[in-house]
């Protein structure tokens, strides 16, 4: 039953391609607004690049993400998993870490383009790319766990608000790894960092966006 | 409301106390006492850090703001805890009690945390020169005001009561697993921010009156959030029961 | 050392505030619950 979840999951994720790309535009939209606003001054560009990166890539994250279990839950789906014999979450695991393909990993392969846009240099751009792939999954199940909680309310504002102050260390330390490889410091401590975010992540939030689930359907 | 409590007459029986009515006439006769050794021992604490603490060497009068700056951010975190261990209690347990309490304690948390970030740029801005910087301790009470204000937003927003709670649970516990990896940072921005700025609670040199000050304030503080806690959590047995009703 | 008196009266004129308002909000909100509550003792 599971490799029939994941090919449904990575084929319903695919059929929207909208949401997938409006993350992606987003993200490039936001990490352009910045030199245009600030203006082309390199050194400051350089400064904020870590920072800007970060916010863009979590906004970009928690865009459309309210909509992440409104389909299933309106078809019936929902419950169907919640009734199944495989653990809810393990197929909500598999959910996110497909939504986590479709509409995450492009931001991945748009940041170096963003990281010369604002003058990274190649190896700050390195250690951008393996900060982004260990906090942006964690990003995405704190995302689905607000998408979970807040299901079926309207609105979306309150899904941020919940998820926002639970991603500000992986914020923190995404942004902080990035800024030591430009100082040419040693960035491995916050990467670790970020690994151990994501192991926590893996651990407590599935069964706990499981447990949200369940409390929306009674 | 009207139910007769047979029980209640005798010794104290804390479990009784997890019941609404017997937890609501409780409550009804203890917050005023609650209430009143507040006061008394804000009286106290104020006398003593305005009238008896010396003036400080290197600060002058104005790290007087210590004794109510420090009691609230104590009371910012305190209460937090207090609400994630009641509310993951009524999500483990099904008490009815539980998802009440955290729900009675959490604005009382969210208010010293604004008194304590308000109080902390009050104090910032003659003996740092800035209102606002971007600290790991400031940023640790900021994050923790959106967990509250998070938390209370989700169960507003929630109309079934049940889902309300256990989802405001979910909230609470979430920021709890936050709290340490926000305190680890603290040692990451040391780093990165040089010139960290002095500490009070970190000299070990606190006179005696400026101690006993502090800790007289978090006592009333203390003693202030229980009595609110108590009415709320009266509110909020009244307005259930409404509910239940309906 | 004349305007520290000015930090001191900001902080702890909002401490005040923010408690008192607390408990105005309070006062208010067990009023209303205990009116609803006699309300429906009565029928």
């Amino acid at each position: 039953m599971l490799k029939a979840v994941c090919l449904r999951e990575v084929r319903l994720a695919a059929r929207r391609p909208a949401d997938a790309l409006s993350g992606l535009v987003f993200f490039v939209m936001v990490g352009s607004l910045f030199p245009l606003a600030l203006g082309p001054d390199s050194a400051l560009l350089r400064q904020i690049a870590p920072g800007v990166m970060w916010v863009a890539a979590l906004l970009a994250v928690l865009l459309g993400q309210h909509r992440l279990f409104e389909s299933d839950w309106a078809d019936g789906s929902l419950e169907q998993w919640v009734l199944a014999q495989a653990a809810l979450p393990l197929l909500v695991g598999i959910k996110v870490a497909a939504q986590w393909l479709i509409a995450v990993l492009p931001l991945l392969i748009a940041a170096p383009l963003l990281g010369w846009q604002y003058g990274m240099d190649n190896a700050s751009i390195a250690v951008l790319l393996a900060a982004l792939a260990l906090g942006t999954p964690s990003l995405s199940l704190l995302a689905a766990l607000g998408a979970a909680l807040t299901l079926g309310l309207r609105g979306q504002l309150l899904l941020t608000l919940v998820v926002l102050p639970l991603s500000i260390p992986i914020l923190i330390f995404g942004s902080h790894a990035v800024t030591q490889a430009q100082l040419g410091l040693a960035a491995e401590p916050a990467l670790s960092l970020l690994g151990a975010c994501l192991c926590l992540a893996l651990l407590v939030t599935p069964w706990a966006i499981a447990q949200a689930l369940r409390l929306a359907l009674e | 409301m009207n139910k007769p409590l047979t029980d209640f007459s005798r010794a104290w029986r804390w479990r009784q106390l997890a019941s609404p009515p017997v937890f609501y006439q409780w409550a009804g006769r203890v917050w005023p006492w609650l209430a009143g050794l507040a006061l008394l021992l804000a009286a106290a604490g104020l006398w003593v850090g305005f009238l008896l603490a010396p003036t400080d060497s290197q600060q002058g009068e104005v790290y007087r703001i210590i004794f109510l700056h420090v009691p609230a951010a104590w009371m910012s975190m305190f209460i937090y805890l207090v609400a994630a261990l009641h509310a993951g209690l009524g999500l483990v347990y099904k008490t009815r009690l539980s998802p009440l309490l955290a729900r009675a304690l959490a604005p009382t948390g969210a208010v010293f945390t604004v008194i304590a970030l308000w109080t902390g740029a009050a104090w910032g801005k003659p003996t740092w020169g800035a209102w606002w910087v971007w600290d790991a301790r400031l940023t640790s009470e900021l994050i923790l005001l959106f967990l509250y204000l998070g938390y209370l937003g989700v169960v507003s927003a929630i109309e079934d009561s049940q889902r309300a709670d256990s989802a405001g649970a979910i909230v609470l516990l979430a920021g709890v697993v936050n709290i340490p990896i926000i305190y680890f940072s603290v040692q990451w921005w040391s780093t990165l921010h040089q010139g960290a700025t002095i500490r009070w609670d970190a000299a070990p040199s606190m006179t005696h009156s400026m101690l006993a000050g502090m800790l007289l304030m978090a006592l009333a503080c203390w003693a202030y959030s229980l009595a609110v806690a108590l009415v709320r959590t009266r509110c909020l047995i009244l307005e259930r029961a409404q509910e239940e009703r309906l | 050392m004349q305007n520290h008196a000015f930090f001191i009266a900001l902080a702890y004129g909002l401490g005040a505030l923010a408690l008192v308002a607390e408990m105005l909000w309070l006062w208010r909100r067990s009023q209303s619950a205990l009116a609803r509550a006699q309300e429906e003792g009565r029928p």
